[in-house]
């Protein structure tokens, strides 16, 4: 109990570390995934090493910190396009068609799970895609099924647009339409890509049903659940079509996955509650400028020392356990006063 | 003198607002059938859009047999196929587009009804305030 004892210590302290470097820590986390999209696409389709620069990576890294998702999804689109453009124009335009289809039809439901697109390619990369599905079933709704298809979708772009690029050498439009004939092919008969997709929208579906249920444990038995259908989903696929399953990738990397989700449903309390609120109002009296800090908080241990008259022995108590107090976040009436609110207010000067 | 209560409910009223309280109050702007329609207007330009670039990309699949079978194809059969698939389709997006936006409206405007409740409270205040004022005068 110890263990578990320090360890909501620890997420009380992290709690609190992102609390006060909140305005730091958002941009840079922003930063840290833009860069990394744009330079696992420079990566993986590295054609014009003048694109592949670190500081074009950088540089738009830094510019999509300040802009919403979707412009990073759309730089990152873009970057794959003209990267490819550089090896073959034809197969640039079949990336751009491919991506204006799956925008037309996939990405525009994607909102707030936009990262999904990009995560599941990336992820692919360290063999852990499934921490996608297993965490979207945990925090978001079935919509979410949208952008991780899509993200799956986009990976197995790239794996073929990297397959076609090394064998094009388009000199006559009948070269360019054997080229795309081919490429159309390779990514149609690729039976892994829909299985994943299919795999992937029953998980994160299952996932959400059974967590809206309301027993004890239900988000751990959640997560194990997900992770088991993730793996029987993708073997008992496979012994019906058989698209090379690599039965220890998956069953590894879904058990790593599940891990990380249980890490991240432990901090999640962190995420949710850690934002501090600056907020500006004013009345016929006064300007507000106000912070208002989320009251959840771990209260630490105390410890109680008596200590006993010569010729007793000494003996120190120790609070129990029972006295703690886990975060929760208070459901407040709307009557009572928003906790943990603290005010400056400057008199308005005429 | 401060008024607290009255700072903690206009606390919660400004995050709501700086927050999902945003795209509420735009979307309150709306009643339910027009924000609906808009926005399967939008997705059935979308679809469209969509279903045209597969197309194309299905004649340029195809392009080789295409152009060899040129005389010989059932160019109404094609046609009927096509437009009987776009109906498919569209019907499919539209029908989940509808439920979905309906959804996410009632449960904008769910939120945006206790954002009403918090502000007809704060008026209540003011009132309370004003009388108070009026009273010691």
């Amino acid at each position: 109990m110890k263990f578990i004892t320090k360890l909501l210590e620890f997420r009380g302290a992290a709690r609190r570390f992102f609390q006060k470097f909140q305005l730091i820590i958002e941009p840079a986390f922003r930063f840290f995934v833009a860069y990394l999209v744009f330079h696992t696409i420079n990566e993986t389709l590295n054609y014009n090493t003048k694109l592949a620069s670190p500081v074009l990576e950088l540089g738009l890294a830094a510019v999509c910190t300040f802009l919403p998702q979707a412009v990073m999804i759309l730089f990152g689109a873009l970057l794959a396009v003209v990267q490819v453009y550089h090896v073959s124009p034809i197969l640039a335009a079949l990336v751009l068609l491919i991506f204006a289809v799956l925008y037309c039809f996939i990405v525009r439901f994607s909102g707030k799970y936009g990262y999904a697109i990009v995560g599941v390619p990336i992820l692919y990369i360290f063999k852990i895609p499934y921490l996608i599905p297993l965490l979207l079933g945990m925090v978001a709704t079935p919509i979410a099924i949208f952008p991780t298809a899509c993200g799956v979708i986009v990976y197995y772009v790239f794996k073929v647009i990297q397959e076609a690029a090394l064998r094009q050498d388009v000199t006559s439009l009948d070269a360019t339409l054997a080229l795309y004939i081919d490429v159309a092919n390779s990514l149609f008969t690729h039976k892994a890509m829909f299985v994943t997709i299919a795999v992937f929208s029953v998980v994160i579906l299952i996932m959400y049903l059974v967590r809206k249920l309301r027993f004890e444990f239900v988000f751990e038995i959640t997560i194990v659940l997900g992770a088991i259908l993730n793996i029987l989903g993708f073997l008992v696929i496979n012994l019906y079509v058989d698209f090379g399953l690599d039965t220890g990738e998956v069953v590894l990397g879904t058990l790593v996955s599940m891990l990380l989700v249980f890490v991240a449903q432990f901090f999640r309390v962190v995420l949710d509650y850690m934002a501090v609120e600056h907020v500006q109002f004013e009345d016929d009296d006064y300007y507000y400028y106000v912070k208002a800090v989320p009251k959840v908080d771990l209260t630490l241990p105390e410890k109680s020392v008596t200590t006993f008259s010569e010729g007793e022995e000494a003996a120190e108590t120790t609070a129990t356990e029972e006295e703690f107090e886990f975060d929760k976040k208070e459901e407040v009436p709307e009557e009572e006063p928003e906790p943990g609110t603290e005010t400056q207010k400057t008199e308005e000067t005429q | 003198m401060v008024n607290t209560r009255k700072v903690r409910l206009m606390t919660k009223l400004a995050i709501y607002e700086k927050k999902e309280g945003k795209e509420d109050i735009k979307l309150g702007k709306y009643y339910r059938r027009d924000f609906v329609r808009m926005k399967l207007l939008q997705n059935l330009i979308a679809v469209t859009i969509g279903y045209l670039l597969v197309l194309a990309m299905l004649v340029a699949y195809h392009m080789e047999y295409l152009i060899r079978e040129a005389v010989n194809l059932d160019y109404i059969g094609i046609g009927k196929a096509i437009l009987g698939v776009y109906i498919i389709v569209v019907t499919i997006y539209l029908m989940a587009a509808m439920m979905g936006y309906s959804f996410y409206y009632n449960y904008s405007r769910r939120k945006l009804a206790k954002y009403f409740r918090m502000l007809r409270k704060l008026r209540s205040m003011y009132q309370e305030e004003n009388d108070t004022g009026e009273m010691e005068d």
